[in-house]
């Protein structure tokens, strides 16, 4: 077991780095890259011209010797210096760091709170209309932009940036685990040993767990993984929209200014949540009967 | 056939038609600008009112729909048969595979693919069409979006070949192949039904999203996404309720393919 | 009767005077809330270079002149008085008594020596010194006795004290320590006492500002000032509408239409400011574009029929919901003082550029728009993404061009791309952006005019004018540069725009109008179409009723 989870951190860690490599060299190549927008500005002269795109000029090492060179300094703790914020990426990440984790966080909690409860309601009624009912809710919610629920929240008043946040998330993410989660308890109510417990008498909460919960746990629980994925994701342009000083917010403006030492770090921070969230869904799946290797 | 899967596909269907046939239903097309009518309420001439150039409403939503339901449903299902051929053969088979294949979709994960599709959009001739443009941007965001979809359905086949039916067909002697194609994957349609399902709205608003960055759809085709981001503006929706007519229509195209797309019938 | 008078008159001096009989002072106190849209980066004054910085550089830095944002004319500050010497070739400085920073140190002669040397210093390439560097040697800066503070230029310079108003007057050890912002003295009404990234800057009164009010009182009149960081302006309006925020800067229309729905006194359109929307033709030899649409974009006929199928007061009425005008040429009128009152609103004539262009030897047919050889005329805007106005502008111009039978296409990128084109590939045939005129001199924009310029948009950093009326517009504006008479300055800047508007290399579409908000609560905000419209005099500020806020 001990070896096997050692194996999967190194498969993690793996490709946490080709990851980082993958963005480093994703945005060298983007348009836009190297270039700053004062190139533009009127009131720089020929010299002064000259001066900001030496600056903005990426070195002409090549992607691969700049990220081991990264990788190197990351090691120590430097994390290398933001071109469009002008300062330490640790310093960053730290700051905003907290912020992201709280709103993403409790919305991923409320988010799946809402919808497994709503699927496992839908589930044990199992009535069409409620069933209807419950999927015109999600249907809404994955409708709407995420950008109308974020002002939204805002108009609503008496939020603040981060639970406006939080609730934004809350909102993309329930949709998502509510429908996955009824189809796959859906289909283990289905199943032939439910209808049997349900005629021989088993109390509701028992075959609620014990029947619908557990034999499905593993299943939903994949979706774990991605459900941080998806939130991080819609972290982006809530921060934004909200105004809330987070890691979206930062992505956001990195990925507008090209800011290479950041854009790589934030890919090597989700890289590794995405890694471990997986990894931890598959850890804490239940084993079932016989397995094949 | 019930009842409502039948209404559902035949409302579908006209929602289809009514934008193919946008060129009859709205002659005005979606780019003319009538200048001296800018927001004008719905009347007879404009049924959904104009937008602030002047450009027939209802007109736009038509042509819309079709870049949108064309566009988006084809991305969503690109993106849900790639994750489900990755997915179900990572849980099917497992051992490295199984471990290669995972960690490949955590890539696909985190890594910053927008960068990617600015590259392509870059690459494009400045004098590409609207539509060839935005039709190569849903492309990339199917063959992209396929990793969410394959992790959940890796899953959902992990724990199903240990299944006692499973067992019992590879006892019976049923090959691997036959094993997928007649067991496995009916079995999971639900939760490739509900991955499909869920994506088709992403890509639609996806597609608003990355207007901010110059990859959505240009002037003056219109799509759900752009109309869908002008709810943005709340006053001048709660003034103008029939602006929320292209969320309506999304709502109902997607009650549409929850009814419409192969489930189980959990009322059983 | 006499005792009763007497009753009276006690009775006079016992009650208070009424309200109507005394004049109100403004009330000191509060804390005065508004968003800066992006985040700060740089709080060293010396390097200042985007909106944010600049924005709180305005609120704690001194200079030695201000350009009075409201009369377009200059005002002694730091420096009490200045004259210019030698043609234009120097100018000095007296500099006033009794300064102090906000920790109590007096501002020395030394503090100013140190920020003029170091703005002009190359090396440094501080963004305040880039106007003054228009050849290799650099000025000297000198103290010929007393305060007196002597600035020598390499070659005369009209108008070169107005570039004063952007040099920031600081002291070394101010600049040591802007990486604490909190910890930099100042010379401005406010600075800083904390900064919380993402999220605000606040900035308390100086206790030591210089400045006084008629009464004697010292001013700032506001206790606080907090700047939000706040990007998103939907939001930003939400937040003015609550109370939250009491100032808006550059409100676009549709927001101030839904504040002026709400809250009419509070929407302020101060009319035309210096910010235009403008169109220009790719003309760089080595554009990798086909060579047939180069010879278009090189044709001043086809420039010229391009300008005239344009719409303008279409754009101003349905983009800008009439805040905005039709431009008349490459300056605003309300650029006061340099604006060409010879030049009218070029006439908006389709039928008019189709005969234009048919002398060319162009032909429609079947409403399309051919040249000589059969080339169907068709060519690509871009623009930048993300801004409503500028994607419907473009809307509008596509159906305005397609009417003479031009299918424009519309590219919107994002504006590293869109930088990267028309700057380094110049791989683009026509690009719509926004111009801010920042300097009412013309001297401010010789970036944009010379040939041989960066700016100079469409065809930048010429070996060589590649045109005759180029070549004429270099001569004007070197002359200008070096003329001592404003009359004559004048008559040469009104020829360059003359040409402009004859040549047409950009079509300016709109003046746009400088829209505010300013809450009731506030006294004395007089907004300004220059930037920063409605704080430029931050240090007069009130609000009305004292420190409730």
């Amino acid at each position: 077991m001990r070896a096997r989870l050692v194996r999967s951190l190194t498969t993690v860690l793996l490709t946490v780095l080709l990851g980082g490599l993958i963005a480093a060299a994703l945005v060298r190549r983007s348009p836009g890259f190297g270039i700053d927008e004062r190139e533009f500005d009127a009131r720089y002269g020929e010299d002064g011209i000259r001066h900001i795109r030496e600056e903005a000029k990426p070195s002409g090492r090549g992607i691969l010797p700049d990220y081991l060179r990264f990788l190197a300094h990351a090691a120590t703790g430097d994390l290398g210096i933001s071109a469009s914020f002008h300062r330490p990426v640790s310093a960053l990440l730290a700051e905003r760091f907290p912020e992201t984790m709280h709103s993403a966080g409790a919305g991923l909690a409320f988010g799946w709170t809402a919808g497994m409860l709503l699927a496992l309601a839908a589930t044990a009624l199992a009535r069409p209309t409620f069933d209807l009912g419950a999927g015109a809710a999600a249907a809404l919610f994955l409708c709407l932009p995420s950008s109308v629920l974020a002002l939204a929240m805002m108009l609503a008043g008496g939020l603040g940036e981060n639970r406006a946040a939080a609730a934004v998330i809350a909102l993309v993410i329930f949709p998502r685990v509510f429908r996955y989660a009824r189809a796959i308890l859906g289909r283990t109510a289905a199943a032939p040993h439910v209808l049997m417990a349900r005629a021989k008498g088993v109390p509701p909460l028992r075959l609620l767990w014990a029947h619908l919960i557990r034999p499905s746990a593993a299943a939903i629980l994949a979706l774990l993984g991605v459900s941080v994925s998806v939130a991080f994701g819609a972290a982006i342009p809530v921060e934004v929209l909200c105004d809330s000083p987070g890691l979206g917010q930062l992505a956001w403006q990195a990925a507008l200014k090209r800011d290479l030492p950041l854009l790589i770090d934030i890919t090597l921070v989700v890289s590794l949540l995405a890694g471990i969230s997986g990894l931890a869904a598959d850890v804490l799946r239940p084993s079932r009967g016989v397995e094949e290797s | 056939m019930k009842p409502l899967r039948r209404a559902a596909i035949i409302l579908l269907a006209a929602i289809y038609l009514a934008a193919l046939s946008a060129g009859w239903i709205a002659p005005a097309g979606y780019a003319r600008q009538f200048r001296e009518s800018p927001g004008v309420r719905p009347s007879a001439m404009f049924l959904l009112g104009t937008d602030e150039l002047g450009r027939d409403s209802f007109a736009r939503l038509l042509y819309g729909s079709r870049v949108s339901l064309t566009l988006a449903p084809a991305a969503a299902a690109l993106a849900t048969l790639v994750g489900a051929v990755a997915g179900v053969g990572a849980g099917y088979w497992g051992g490295w595979i199984d471990t290669c294949l995972a960690r490949v979709m955590d890539l696909f994960l985190s890594v910053p693919w927008l960068f990617l599709l600015l590259t392509v959009r870059a690459a494009l001739p400045l004098n590409v069409r609207p539509l060839e443009s935005i039709g190569i941007t849903f492309l990339l965001l199917g063959l992209l979006g396929w990793a969410g979809p394959a992790r959940v359905l890796r899953a959902a086949a992990r724990d199903m070949k240990s299944e006692d039916f499973m067992i019992q067909a590879r006892a019976r002697g049923c090959g691997p192949l036959r094993l997928l194609r007649f067991h496995l994957l009916p079995n999971l349609a639900p939760v490739l039904a509900a991955q499909f399902w869920t994506s088709v709205p992403l890509f639609i608003l996806s597609e608003a999203n990355l207007g901010f960055l110059g990859l959505g759809v240009a002037e003056p085709l219109p799509s759900w996404g752009n109309l869908l981001a002008g709810l943005q503006n709340m006053d001048a929706v709660s003034s103008c309720p029939w602006r929320l007519a292209p969320l309506v229509l999304l709502l109902v195209v997607m009650a549409c393919f929850h009814l419409i797309v192969p489930m189980e019938d959990f009322s059983k | 009767m006499n005792a009763r008078w007497g009753c009276f008159a006690v009775g006079l001096l016992l009650v208070p005077p009424s309200r109507s009989a005394r004049i109100p002072e403004p009330a000191s106190g509060g804390e005065l809330r508004f968003c800066l849209h992006a985040e700060p980066k740089n709080f060293n004054p010396l390097m200042v270079s985007e909106e944010p910085d600049e924005a709180v550089r305005f609120l704690t830095g001194g200079v030695l002149i201000r350009l009075n944002r409201q009369t377009q004319v200059l005002d002694p500050e730091l420096a009490e008085s200045w004259q210019i010497l030698d043609g234009g070739r120097k100018i000095e400085f007296r500099l006033r008594e009794g300064v102090r920073f906000s920790d109590g140190s007096p501002l020395t002669t030394a503090d100013v020596l140190f920020s003029l040397r170091s703005v002009l210093d190359p090396a440094l390439h501080s963004p305040a010194g880039e106007p003054f560097r228009t050849g290799k040697d650099v000025p000297s800066v000198s103290q010929p006795g007393g305060r007196r503070i002597l600035v020598s230029l390499a070659a005369p310079m009209a108008g070169v004290d107005r570039l004063f108003d952007e040099v920031p007057i600081t002291s070394a050890r101010s600049v040591e320590r802007s990486a604490h912002p909190s910890e930099m003295p100042v010379l401005g009404p406010f600075r800083i006492v904390e900064y919380r990234p993402g999220s605000s800057v606040l900035l308390t009164r100086n206790p030591f500002y210089w400045k006084k009010d008629k009464g004697g009182r010292r001013l700032p009149y506001l206790d606080s000032v907090r700047l939000v960081i706040q990007q998103n302006r939907d939001l930003e309006l939400v937040r003015f509408l609550r109370g939250e925020i009491h100032l808006i800067n550059g409100l676009d229309a549709e927001s101030f239409e839904r504040l002026a729905a709400k809250s009419p006194g509070e929407a302020r359109d101060m009319g035309r400011s210096l910010e235009n929307e403008e169109l220009w033709f790719n003309q760089v030899a080595r554009a990798p574009i086909p060579a047939y649409r180069k010879q278009w974009f090189r044709s001043r006929e086809f420039r010229r029929a391009v300008a005239q199928a344009i719409n303008r007061a279409d754009l101003a009425r349905l983009v800008y919901r009439g805040h905005a005008a039709p431009a008349i040429g490459p300056v605003s009128p309300a650029n006061l003082a340099w604006f060409d009152q010879n030049l009218h609103v070029p006439a908006f004539d389709p039928d008019a550029a189709l005969a234009r262009l048919k002398t060319m030897g162009f032909s429609l047919a079947d409403s399309v728009l051919r040249d000589r050889e059969g080339h169907a005329v068709e060519f690509s805007l871009v623009t930048n993404s993300g801004n409503k106005s500028r994607e419907r502008l473009a809307a509008m111009i596509q159906q305005d061009l397609a009417r003479i039978g031009i299918r424009l296409n519309v590219v919107t990128l994002d504006f590293g791309s869109l930088i990267e084109r028309i700057t380094r590939t110049f791989d683009y045939e026509s690009c719509l952006l926004g111009m801010v005129n920042v300097d009412l001199d013309p001297g401010g924009e010789m970036n944009v005019w010379l040939s041989s310029a960066s700016s100079h948009a469409w065809n930048p950093a010429q070996p060589a004018p590649a045109t005759e009326w180029e070549a004429e517009i270099d001569r004007l504006m070197r002359e200008q540069a070096v003329a001592t008479s404003f009359a004559r300055r004048k008559a040469l800047f009104d020829r360059v725009q003359e040409i402009v508007v004859d040549q047409a290399p950009v079509v300016v579409l709109v003046d746009k109008n400088a829209l505010s908000a300013v809450s009731r609560s506030l006294g004395n905000v007089t907004p300004a179409v220059l930037h920063p419209q409605t704080f430029w005099n931050i240090d007069r500020i009130y609000f009305r009723g004292g420190a409730a806020h």
